[in-house]
């Protein structure tokens, strides 16, 4: 891979239209985007994925759908049973990335292969303002890279600057746009007032290569942080999921070392690491998506929420490793275990939150500075 | 809806093509039956066939028929209908479908025959999946096509267990990322252990991995001397030989679960619990949290495995099994 690849901004091959926002300016703003692409409407988009037909050659994220949201934009992460959760907001702009990593667990989770972007933006503006006006001594940390890259879709739906514009002017909300891209010049030039994290995902050269699709080369996420940092902006960077490969600590002080000579140590808000874990059910589909990936190969069991995920030990070596690498660079950094027991917290950094409500806070504290 | 039509004729038996496979859909069923039926009431139902461009006729229903008539010598005369097109076309194999289901349904390995069939005929998958499937009694689920499609691609040992209903459907997307010999190595280990179709999906998931692990084939794996000598063991069952296999396979793919699960077992060992005392590490060491059951039918009995649980925690054997997680 070239050591400065970005992927190319993502063209659908079929545009559809769920007739309820076919009026709505943000449709219209992408529509014009594809002028010579032929649109199809349709009734209602959930009644398509039963009737949609994939091609032999169409396993995954070729087609984009422009819907409505129907359910509330903003949902409380669902957390894991007996792990500690940060207790951080998911904003559901979009369903669906062009990126194609092999872990990524959209490939189970979605009901549709289409990359989908809701279009009914003034109702998230809504609920997001009634939520936030509601609870005034509530703090929000909301993040739209969950079911979606944060950046990937933003050439086309150009919604990035708009949000945060929006939390620059809230009190008691921030909001994180997560990615593997690198589309973020619209947000540069913004008024952001340091209420907007921009977060890289990250993971060791080689896992990049074999596992992240059409991701953007680390050098170019680091570039981007880089550009981030110099327009202002708080950063947070994701290792997650941390891979169990062969030389993988080699691979991942590599990273750690490049942040801390990319960027500085405090405009870092917060510094994540999971190791790869997955629904059991899922093993199936990802396996046969990604038949080359040796990932999968990894020691992974079934825990209590039926997750596969490595054996606790491997998990505890790796989160050490990182913590103790990252710390030789940065005191202060604040890292966090996602969804992990307080006891693999303890046995990886030597210290755990009491509880998810203690761990909220202190990302809070990352931010509220 | 069949534009073509046909007519009911007298056909010389040497004028039939029985080599043209255009309309021909593999089936694995026996013909005893059949050669019965006919060489004791003679054709009851006569074949249909379609003229091609040779002067000839190639069969569109009743391959089978027609063979049973060359086996039983019956090669002067019969009457067919006869279609009166020259061109192959997906209309007339549809009708040899219907024909077909006026009389039976159709198993799973002839079905992947007929859809590799009609997509010979240049049908999209679209078209098959909208058209031809509900027909066939398959709905319209592209999975069902992406099952079914590959099935013709495999060996007859394969489509023999198909049939028999000895393996389970959902074990061939996996089946079919296989190379010829790693495949025919598969299903030579189901039957030799005579594996039920669970223990399938977990073997042959452990093989897949543990070959990859191992930058081995499976079928080098499967020749591996530990592999061969277990399945060759005369005295062992053949549970007893998937038992074994299992854990040699476990080894190689859960190294270090499995060497702290060993661990385990030998503290465990080493502190001589007594029967009706049973300790139980969580599942697969995830959590903290150990289980602990004692059975006992009087107080002196509950007594004396507390003494014993005191020893064991006094002698550091418990302390060694929490210190393994
Ligand atoms: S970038 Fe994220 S959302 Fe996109 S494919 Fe990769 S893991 Fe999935």
């Amino acid at each position: 891979m070239n050591k400065n690849f970005i992927p190319d901004i993502f063209q659908p091959r079929r545009i559809f239209v769920e007739s309820g926002v076919s009026d709505l300016a943000m449709t219209r703003r992408i529509l014009q985007k594809f002028p010579h692409q032929t649109i199809e409407y349709i009734d209602d988009a959930n009644q398509f994925p039963a009737t949609f037909q994939l091609g032999s050659d169409e396993k995954w994220n070729h087609d984009l759908l422009l819907a409505k949201q129907r359910g509330p934009f903003l949902r409380l992460c669902p957390g894991t049973q007996k792990h500690l959760c940060c207790l951080y907001h998911n904003l559901d702009v979009a369903a669906g990335c062009d990126l194609g990593c092999s872990y990524c667990i959209l490939q189970g989770y979605l009901h549709n292969p289409l990359i989908t972007i809701y279009c009914n933006i003034g109702d998230m503006f809504t609920e997001l303002d009634n939520k936030l006006s509601q609870h005034p001594n509530s703090f929000y940390r909301i993040g739209t890279g969950e079911l979606t890259d944060s950046l990937t879709l933003e050439p086309i739906s150009e919604l990035g600057p708009e949000l945060v514009t929006f939390i620059s002017k809230r009190h008691n909300a921030i909001i994180e746009l997560k990615s593997k891209n690198v589309h973020l010049q619209p947000l540069l030039s913004l008024r952001h007032k340091r209420r907007t994290v921009l977060a890289w995902s990250l993971n060791a050269e080689t896992v990049t290569q074999s596992d992240e699709g059409k991701a953007a080369s680390i050098e170019a996420r680091l570039a981007a942080a880089r550009e981030a940092q110099n327009a202002g902006y708080k950063l947070a960077f994701h290792f997650d999921p941390m891979i169990d490969h062969e030389n993988w600590q080699i691979g991942y002080r590599d990273i750690v070392e490049r942040i801390f000579s990319t960027i500085q140590a405090d405009n870092i808000a917060w510094i994540s690491l999971g190791a790869l874990r997955y629904p059991s059910a899922f093993d199936e589909i990802m396996r046969a998506n990604h038949p080359r990936s040796r990932i999968f190969l990894g020691e992974l069991l079934p825990g209590v929420d039926k997750k596969l995920r490595y054996f606790r030990p491997i998990r505890v070596e790796l989160f050490r490793a990182m913590y103790s690498w990252i710390r030789s660079y940065s005191s202060t950094v604040f890292v966090y275990l996602c969804m992990e027991s307080r006891d693999v917290w303890q046995k990886a950094f030597g210290w755990a939150p009491r509880n998810s409500a203690e761990l909220k806070s202190l990302l809070d504290d990352c931010v509220l500075q | 809806m069949i534009k073509t039509q046909f007519a009911f004729v007298p056909v010389k038996f040497d004028e039939i093509d029985d080599a043209d496979h255009t309309y021909y859909i593999p089936s694995c069923r026996n013909i005893k039956p059949l050669l019965t039926s006919i060489e004791q009431i003679g054709l009851l139902n006569p074949p249909i066939l379609q003229p091609n461009n040779s002067g000839q006729f190639r069969i569109v229903c009743g391959f089978r028929r027609v063979r049973v008539l060359r086996e039983l010598g019956m090669t002067t005369k019969l009457s067919a209908f006869v279609f009166d097109s020259v061109e192959p076309a997906s209309e007339i194999l549809l009708h040899a479908l219907l024909d077909n289901l006026t009389h039976r349904d159709f198993n799973p390995v002839e079905l992947s025959y007929i859809l590799q069939r009609l997509q010979e005929f240049g049908l999209t998958r679209e078209k098959i999946l909208a058209d031809f499937l509900p027909i066939l009694g398959f709905g319209r689920n592209p999975k069902v096509f992406e099952l079914y499609e590959g099935i013709a691609h495999l060996s007859h040992d394969w489509q023999k267990a198909i049939i028999d209903d000895r393996v389970p459907l959902d074990l061939l997307h996996t089946i079919q990322t296989l190379d010829d010999l790693d495949s025919a190595v598969m299903i030579k280990v189901f039957d030799t252990l005579r594996l039920g179709k669970n223990r399938q999906r977990e073997f042959l998931q452990l093989l897949v991995d543990v070959a990859q692990i191992q930058h081995l084939t499976i079928a080098q794996l499967t020749a591996e001397q530990w592999f061969t000598q277990i399945l060759t063991e005369p005295s062992w069952t053949f549970s007893q030989k998937t038992e074994h296999l299992k854990e040699l396979l476990w080894e190689k793919r859960y190294p270090r679960y499995i060497t702290v699960k060993n661990q385990y077992e030998e503290v465990l060992k080493a502190s001589q619990m007594p029967p009706g005392l049973d300790l139980h590490h969580p599942p697969y060491f995830e959590t903290n949290e150990f289980s602990l059951n004692i059975r006992f039918s009087s107080l002196s009995e509950l007594l004396q495995k507390l003494d014993h649980l005191e020893m064991m925690i006094k002698n550091g054997y418990i302390q060694k099994m929490i210190d393994l997680v």
